[in-house]
């Protein structure tokens, strides 16, 4: 779900002055809540959380075993971007108790003070997760716990074989006009800056300076002509493949749904690499009492075999969890590539938050403009 | 108490309702654009946008040309439209029917009928398929969709029954005696529609051109949906910068630019108006006077 990354923050005394603005009307509106609530019994579990997060992790019947066990309905509150989540908070009342975020933008909202610490004790399941993710970065802050990653994939170029009659491993026919008008690339704001260094070998594709990114911006420039459309979201992309406006893409796994369509679209493992990610989901300053108990659960219900199995099966994302692997349809398991993901993880470049988010902002507002 | 006093008091909740949600959160906007790295205040944010090799004062151009096409159009769409209703169609149940179909149609909301262009203008769509069925083309036309024209397109679709129904409603005014009287003075269709019908719907046309504007330089749904590489225009751009980048100095700054932008293209659209409106009446004078003679 690593969607437009746009790490800069307001600055400035102004934007100080605002902050403490929102957070004193904030503590205005939540004292004003405790005094509604005075003399209330306490309930024994809340009845309800609400989950900020997108559409394909909230799918009812990837919920429905939590809220079968547990009695606690989760409310999804959906976006395409984890920042109009953030902004929501910031304000204060989005009455959202967890959030899905990465490691690509999970330090930009830490830094927005929206979040809260989580206890490890309370989930569990945190024992049986893959070692590598226990360690990955953008989960702690401040020698805290925040966040439990709950799904992981790569992005890479997908392709239409039906169409383009030929197999793809390099993210050069992205730039190559023989596909001129058949291109479609992501609008979230970095990555089509992150697929452009990779191909062109640059080493650190988070940590460009002003130099590389005034390569890739050129090089993307240019290639704007032999591209269809910039693609907004992964149900925008799956309309632009399935209908045949486009052919090949730098894309999401979710895409390969559009099999069902009987289209012969296909994954490329580019000898550039691809882009490996994950999300997380991350506990709100919103939840207290016995919601944050309730979230807690649920967190723990995430990178559990349960939801972890029925995430692959679903939308074709991977579960963090030995667990959940374990519990899967080994034809599944094949399919995904969670029998040998080593291999194809070892060329791959973790997202992570940009050095220079604005420098970033810069080449793509340049590239859009343009 | 008197009578001023009991007129402000009267009015006082409105007042209070415009201060709170209106004016209020623009002067907001207008001091947060002054906030910049250098602290407050600063001029910081409008050197960056107009800074020489700035790219952003290009979309702004971009977006209110867009605006202004759109509002154009909408004009010679809907002024014979509502003409043809007001002032041909005799019935008055007719009327109302035609204007209860628009209005139902978009009761569906912008979105879809934004995306709903895409099976029109897109490789497959209809446009396409009728052309190759007909034979009139062998490969889909691919500049249909994904470009400006396609947005233009869209956002006059989306925007164009505001200036029906305040064009209407402006002729629908006229009396028709008046245009008897022009056709009784040997005045042609095309005269009576020069010299009195436009002159007198001008201010539904003037009203209409900013219903139109307004809401066109602040979409971001057709340049997203409908643009391909080619459709950022200002919105999108402020958008970026409050839910994005999560700056919000620099986002009220774009706004607050686009808001004088936008207000000198409605001055000059007023301008344009009026000045139809005079151009037509001496063009009528003139000829009357000639015909006179």
């Amino acid at each position: 779900m690593k969607r437009n990354l746009h790490p800069t923050s307001a600055s400035g005394p102004w934007a100080r002055s605002r902050r403490e603005f929102l957070k004193s009307a904030a503590l205005a509106g939540a004292a004003g809540l405790a005094v509604g609530t005075l003399g209330r019994p306490a309930f024994a579990k809340a009845s309800k959380i609400v989950w900020g997060t997108n559409a394909d992790y909230a799918q009812p019947d990837m919920l429905a075993p939590f809220q079968k066990a547990s009695g606690t309905e989760v409310g999804a509150e959906l976006f395409a971007d984890p920042s109009e989540l953030v902004t929501k908070l910031r304000a204060g009342g989005a009455g959202v108790h967890v959030m899905t975020d990465g490691s690509y933008h999970s330090e930009i909202t830490f830094g927005e003070g929206v979040l809260k610490p989580i206890d490890l004790a309370k989930i569990p399941s945190w024992a049986k997760l893959i070692p590598n993710f226990k360690t990955a970065g953008g989960l702690s802050f401040d020698g805290k716990p925040y966040g439990v990653p709950y799904a992981w994939g790569t992005d890479s170029i997908v392709y239409n074989f039906g169409a383009v009659k030929t197999e793809i491993d390099d993210i050069g026919a992205l730039f190559d006009p023989k596909y001129k008008g058949q291109i479609a690339m992501p609008s979230g704001l970095f990555e089509s800056l992150v697929a452009t260094a990779l191909y062109l070998g640059i080493e650190k594709p988070f940590a460009m300076g002003e130099k590389e990114l005034d390569e890739v911006t050129k090089v993307l420039i240019k290639q704007k002509p032999l591209v269809r459309s910039y693609w907004n979201d992964i149900g925008d992309l799956k309309n632009l493949m399935a209908t045949g406006e486009v052919t090949l893409c730098w894309g999401w796994k979710m895409l390969l749904d559009i099999k069902q369509y009987g289209i012969d679209v296909r994954w490329a493992h580019p000898k550039q690499g691809e882009l490996a990610w994950y999300d997380a989901a991350f506990m709100t300053k919103e939840a207290a009492g016995e919601v944050e108990e309730a979230t807690l659960a649920f967190m723990d219900y995430l990178i559990g075999d349960t939801y972890g199995a029925v995430l692959g099966k679903n939308i074709g994302y991977l579960t963090t969890s030995t667990a959940a692997i374990a519990a899967m349809d080994k034809d599944l398991v094949k399919t995904l590539g969670l029998d040998d993901y080593d291999s194809f993880l070892g060329k791959a470049a973790w997202w992570t938050s940009p050095t220079h988010p604005d420098l970033y902002q810069k080449a793509w507002d340049k590239v859009l403009n343009a | 108490m008197n009578e001023t006093w009991r007129s402000w008091l009267s009015g006082a909740p409105w007042l209070l309702m415009i201060g709170c949600f209106f004016i209020l959160p623009l002067v907001g906007l207008v001091l947060m654009s002054f906030s910049g790295e250098g602290g407050f205040p600063s001029l910081e944010n409008y050197r960056v946008i107009f800074a020489e090799g700035s790219d952003r004062p290009v979309v702004l151009l971009r977006t209110i040309g867009t605006a202004l096409t759109v509002v154009l159009l909408s004009i010679a769409i809907a002024v014979p439209a509502a003409y043809y209703l007001a002032k041909c169609v005799a019935s008055a149940r007719l009327q109302a029917a035609v204007l209860a179909l628009v209005a139902v149609t978009f009761l569906v909301g912008p979105l879809i009928r934004t995306v709903a262009w895409r099976g029109i203008l897109g490789r497959s769509g209809l446009v396409n398929t009728v052309l190759q069925a007909v034979g009139a083309i062998d490969e889909p036309i691919m500049s249909l969709l994904y470009g400006r024209p396609a947005v233009i397109v869209a956002m006059t679709y989306n925007a164009f029954p505001f200036m029906l129904f305040t064009v209407f409603l402006a002729m629908k005014m006229i009396d028709d005696h008046y245009l008897a009287a022009g056709r009784d003075l040997g005045a042609g269709p095309a005269t009576v529609f020069w010299r009195i019908v436009l002159p007198l719907a001008s201010p539904g046309i003037w009203t209409g051109a900013i219903l139109v504007f307004v809401p066109t330089i602040s979409t971001v749904l057709e340049p997203e949906i409908l643009g391909g590489t080619s459709g950022r225009l200002a919105a999108t751009e402020i958008r970026d910068q409050f839910f994005h980048a999560l700056d919000w100095p620099m986002g009220s700054t774009l706004t607050v630019v686009l808001i004088v932008a936008g207000g000198i293209a409605i001055l000059a659209l007023a301008l344009a108006t009026a000045g139809l409106a005079r151009l037509s009446g001496r063009v009528g004078i003139a000829m009357r006077a000639g015909a006179a003679r």
